[in-house]
């Protein structure tokens, strides 16, 4: 009630306030009516009406005295009246701008732009470095007609072998098992992250085939819309209670998972330290994140901290930042095959108050007393670093990621990470493979990992050192490089000479991997073959292979070009 | 063509409902921030961050999913236990303290499922997976372990490329394991520095990614506007890059098919007209498209009765319509060729499980009519008719819908957010699953209700989720249209149904094969319905039985004579 009366009342006191104009009136007023208008008036009225009746009862006196004529007051007026006057001039000025020039095109000079440009080709053309490389590799590299050779230099300068040449790629015609059936031949794998034999694992693949049967494939949605199925929370407790981390979140894709969960914490602003032979994928996610970066060089503790140490230099003495910094290490390297000292880099991590990601990608299931990958191997929890990542698709033999963290980080992911937000879910027998394997990971550790270390050491020792070719590899991990120690003259060739080198060796009855690298890899490794050992590869298997890779590499090398070389 | 290119979104909403929407979020931010307040004076445990580190959250989103999302949180990733085809088992959670925590209470419902992107219905095949998927699964092992350019690539997966590249007419194709990483980790390999990309405002965040992790100059159109694209382009190509004015080195333009948020189709026809005018190259993503749209579910190009060698980078997901996982590019050899050695999705990536490779050569097969059947068309042409047919009975009933007729996304347009988890709320307590849609995935006034259709879906399916709209709407008050727009809107429809029905036409002539296509039996059409039925009625689980909407929804049936169910019990 009271909030509806009071406009009225104000109004009225407007009323008034036009209808006594006249000093008399207004003096009367004051003198004899002011406690009966304190009395009917809301505060806020009585301040406005105070104020007026003030301003008309001066400027009433100004005019008085100004007849009774005081020249003095003229005076006064006269630099009101200026400053008024200065003060409505600066406040309708326009701002100041200076002129722009802008020659405007004509829409004929635009449709003569257009017209004249000419767009390169969708498809860089590559015909001919393919045919230069086959004439290199067919005349042994020696006689080079000098236009094969302008021809190699113009390509050199062009960077146009900056793009590896298209293969012919061995298709697996079985699962990835010891022996498998690679285009239409049965050889030793040696060339699949299968490390722990489950993509073939029976009661795994039991267990898949009854979630399709139930399940359907796919599950037709992201997991915010319907397609957060039981199996994928079953995957995720799974995930959690295994890795011994709070939260876990299941991604569909290995790669996709450091690629979104890296722009999803660091803005730009924000300072992210990384190893420089970090996988390709954590390159995209800091490229994403536009956060400022700073390298060091692979596995280089001193550079690191003298990194850390330069930042935190600046930082004010309250020790209120707010800067993210993180630090990003991948457990065993995807491209040297070598382990990080996450004991070290744990340490200077607290010292320094930044954050950690570490990628177990290739660790996970390899590494550590139970195989919870690298961290566990320095005697490290989870909870050490603040979010650990990794692709399902090596020893767990799926096709998926996961990110370990605290709930709040977890919660954070499922609305604000991109692969995990705006992709359709992991097809639901692919989380109960991840589930599965977990479980059998668990209960049987022991065997399968002491049988994969067991194994790592047989083939390394089997292999020994080879002559112009570099080992590449940790005593445990179950990846093994093989490079050249001399380099070719150009890195195409190089590559392809370890393509056919990898012929040869499926025609010898070997099937290895020959991982590509892209010229814009922060880190390009030169180009190697890549073996991968299994926790389901026999000692003699692992002998067999080793002995046939030292032949035909020897061969290779003494031939000097592949194509020399005839089995 | 729909003359939508110069209407925005906005406007059709109602003054008075944009008010409101801007109030009740102000009110609720308003509220947030109080709590907030009071809560950094009396818990300031909860709001502490380690000394020595930033706060490790920004502070708007974490705001925004602390003080707004999780009031509403319970409208999004629901628990399912069933497979997505038409009917999902729901798993039923209690809100705790306002959404602080969901949990899963053990009680089942059984909904229709207007949710999935189970556009062909091949997410629940009889039988769970063909056998032949199975069998895949025996031979090939869960996955190969490997990258799709070197060691991971199976047997299947090159099936699989020649049977995409056929159905596409296209010289090649590849698959990827990932419908995102297939945009994200391709367009990079696409363009680079120096490069521009004209990319469609509302594309999907995918097509974000990989072009921002190109590293190519971004510009965007307005959404299906290739008047707007036109006079972008011409400026761009005349003042050349940004600062130092060289040439540009290419230019890509990149589309999509459907919208996913708002089911609009991509004016293929104009773009292309565009493109070849100004030498650029496009990229089409017909992740919702392909499967769903044109005669013989061959996408957008035979929507507009556009040859596919047109586009020049052609992709698409199995996610959709194939109800399986991964995407694929289709093109000419060399580009192919091209991607698989120099992306880093075929470089680095994992490949796609040979088992999904092979449920999607099966739906392929079916959809192509390679399996001697006619179940993969009549599949396409019911999903065309579920979607004119739903979509008209909407627009009927005066519910705001946006897109074209005959996308099978149909966004329903709810605006003030307490609208969101209202309609999600009430839909779901009367057996129907269906997604709502808020900001930030939308602008602020534009909260809506998305409606995705299936072939798998029957007529007495859809009615009883056209009956139950109408109730919500009812309830909810988001009948926003007059009578004078339904009619104008209906109008406009069947203007646009028209045009492509008769390019349909010319395209039966030129092209004969597919000229029994767009007659189906209408008795094949009512046979996957009695077992869908079946389980309605009867159950599936014990847990079924405490299905709260089972008596209504027979009620609705059996005031309904005339139905299919009632001749056939």
């Amino acid at each position: 009630m009271a909030a509806s009366r009071a406009p009225t009342q104000w109004l009225s006191s407007f009323g008034k306030l036009t209808k006594f104009r006249t000093r008399r009136l207004l003096l009367s007023q004051m003198e004899n009516d002011s406690t009966s208008i304190q009395s009917t008036l809301p505060s806020f009225s009585q301040l406005v009406y105070d104020i007026w009746t003030r301003l008309l009862v001066y400027l009433d006196t100004y005019w008085q005295l100004l007849k009774q004529g005081q020249s003095d007051l003229w005076f006064h007026l006269g630099v009101e009246v200026f400053f008024i006057i200065i003060i409505l001039y600066l406040w309708f000025q326009k701002s100041y701008e200076p002129k722009r020039r802008r020659d405007k095109l004509t829409e004929k000079e635009i449709d003569n732009l257009v017209h004249e440009w000419k767009p390169e080709p969708l498809v860089p053309k590559r015909q001919l470095s393919r045919r230069v490389r086959d004439y290199l590799l067919d005349n042994e590299l020696k006689t080079l007609p000098t236009e094969v050779e302008q021809l190699l230099l113009a390509e050199y300068y062009e960077r146009e072998s900056y793009l590896p040449s298209p293969r012919e790629v061995l298709s697996l015609q079985s699962a990835p098992t010891a022996h498998c059936i690679v285009n239409g031949k049965k050889v030793i794998n040696l060339g699949t992250c299968n490390f722990l034999g489950f993509a073939e694992d029976d009661s795994i693949k039991q267990a898949c085939a009854e979630v399709l049967k139930r399940y359907g494939c796919g599950s037709c949605g992201p997991r915010g819309f319907y397609g957060n199925l039981d199996v994928h929370i079953e995957a995720e407790q799974k995930i959690a209670e295994f890795m011994k981390a709070p939260a876990a979140v299941l991604y569909s894709f290995g790669s996709a998972t450091c690629s979104s969960v890296i722009p999803a914490f660091s803005k730009r602003g924000d300072l992210i330290i990384c190893d420089e032979a970090a996988s390709y994928f954590i390159q995209t996610g800091i490229a994403l994140s536009r956060a400022s970066v700073r390298w060091f060089p692979h596995n280089d503790m001193t550079t690191l901290e003298k990194l850390l140490a330069e930042t935190v230099s600046n930082d004010p003495i309250s020790g209120k930042v707010t800067q993210r910094r993180f630090i990003i290490v991948e457990g065993i390297s995807s491209k040297f095959a070598d382990v990080t000292p996450l004991d070290k880099v744990v340490e200077l991590k607290n010292q320094y108050r930044f954050r950690l990601i570490v990628d177990e990608s290739y660790s996970l299931g390899v590494l550590g007393k139970t195989g919870r990958g690298a961290l566990e191997h320095f005697g490290l929890e989870t909870t050490d670093a603040d979010i650990v990542l990794a692709d399902l698709g090596n020893a767990i033999a799926t096709v998926g990621g996961f990110c370990c963290s605290s709930e709040e980080v977890a919660n954070h992911q499922r609305l604000s990470s991109a692969g995990y937000c705006f992709s359709a879910s992991q097809p639901p027998f692919l989380a109960k493979a991840c589930t599965a394997a977990l479980n059998k990971l668990q209960n049987e550790y022991s065997s399968r990992l002491a049988q994969l270390r067991e194994n790592i050491q047989c083939f390394q020792s089997a292999l020994g050192t080879l002559e112009g070719v570099r080992v590449v590899g940790h005593p445990e991990s179950p990846l093994i490089f093989l490079r050249l120690e001399k380099s070719l003259a150009s890195y195409a060739m190089e590559e392809q000479w370890m393509i056919k080198l990898q012929e040869a060796l499926w025609s010898e009855g070997v099937f290895v991997s020959v991982p590509q690298y892209l010229a814009n890899d922060h880190v390009r490794p030169s180009p190697g073959l890549r073996l991968c050992i299994s926790s389901n590869h026999s000692p003699k298997i692992l002998k067999t292979a080793a002995e046939k890779i030292r032949k035909t590499v020897s061969k290779f090398l003494v031939a000097g070009s592949p194509k020399k070389y005839c089995p | 063509m729909k003359n939508n290119s110069s209407k925005s979104l906005y406007d059709r909403i109602p003054y008075i409902v944009a008010l409101t929407t801007y109030f009740s979020y102000a009110i609720v931010i308003c509220f947030g921030h109080l709590k907030d307040f009071i809560g950094k004076l009396f818990r300031r445990e909860k709001f502490l961050v380690p000394k020595g580190y930033a706060r490790l959250l920004s502070d708007f989103e974490d705001f925004y999913t602390r003080r707004l999302y999780s009031r509403i949180r319970d409208c999004w990733s629901r628990p399912v236990c069933s497979a997505p085809g038409a009917y999902i088992d729901v798993m039923l959670r209690d809100v705790i303290n306002y959404g602080e925590e969901l949990r899963i209470n053990g009680k089942i419902k059984r909904c229709l499922n207007l949710g999935s992107y189970n556009y062909l219905g091949y997410a629940d095949v009889p039988g769970g997976v063909d056998d032949q998927v199975l069998r895949a699964l025996d031979k090939y092992g869960i996955a190969s372990c490997g990258t799709p350019n070197d060691t991971g690539y199976t047997d299947v997966h090159a099936r699989l490329e020649s049977l995409v590249a056929e159905f596409l007419h296209q010289p090649a194709a590849l698959v990827m394991g990932m419908g995102f990483a297939t945009n994200a980790q391709i367009i990079p390999c696409l363009v680079g520095p120096g490069c521009l990309i004209f990319s469609d405002e509302l594309n999907h965040a995918s097509i974000v990614v990989g072009a921002r992790a190109s590293g190519a100059k971004i510009k965007i159109f307005r959404h299906n506007n290739a008047r707007d694209l036109e006079r972008q382009l011409r400026l761009c190509i005349a003042e050349g890059q940004p600062r130092t004015h060289r040439p540009w080195k290419k230019i890509l333009i990149i589309v999509e098919g459907i919208y996913s948020m708002e089911g609009e189709i991509c004016p293929l026809e104009e773009i292309i007209r565009v493109k070849q005018k100004y030498k650029c190259y496009l990229f089409l993503d017909e992740a919702h498209s392909i499967g769903a749209l044109g005669a013989t579910g061959r996408g957008v190009p035979e929507y507009w009765n556009i040859s596919h060698s047109e586009v020049d980078i052609l992709m698409g997901t199995f996610t959709k319509s194939f109800g399986a996982v991964g995407g694929y590019i289709a093109g000419s050899r060399e580009l192919i060729d091209h991607i698989r050695n120099g992306s880093p999705g075929c470089l680095y990536s994992s490949s796609m499980s040979s088992v999904c490779a092979q449920h999607i050569l099966f739906a392929l097969e079916q959809v192509m009519g390679k399996d001697k059947t006619n179940i993969g068309r009549e599949k396409i042409v019911r999903l065309r008719e579920n979607s004119i047919m739903f979509r008209r009975r909407l627009i009927e009933l005066g519910i705001q819908v946006y897109g074209d007729p005959g996308s099978p996304v149909i966004p329903i347009m709810l605006y003030p957010p307490a609208k969101i988890a209202a309609f999600s709320r009430e839909c779901l307590a009367r057996g129907l699953a269906v997604v709502v849609v808020g900001f930030p995935a939308t602008p602020l006034l534009l909260s809506r209700a998305r409606i995705c259709l299936s072939a798998a879906h029957t007529k007495e399916d859809l009615e009883y989720a056209l009956h139950v709209i109408e109730q919500v709407a009812e309830l909810i008050q988001i009948k926003y249209n007059s009578k004078k727009m339904i009619e104008m809107q209906l109008e406009e429809e069947e203007q646009i149904l028209k045009a492509a029905e008769e390019r349909r036409q010319k395209n039966t002539t030129s092209n004969n094969v597919n000229g029994q296509v767009t007659k189906v039996e209408e008795n094949t059409r009512f046979q996957s319905f009695l077992p869908s039925c079946h389980q309605v009625l009867h159950g599936k689980t014990t847990e079924m039985l405490d299905i709260q909407w089972l008596p209504n929804h027979m009620e609705y049936h059996h005031n309904r004579p005339r139905l299919a169910i009632d001749s056939s019990y």
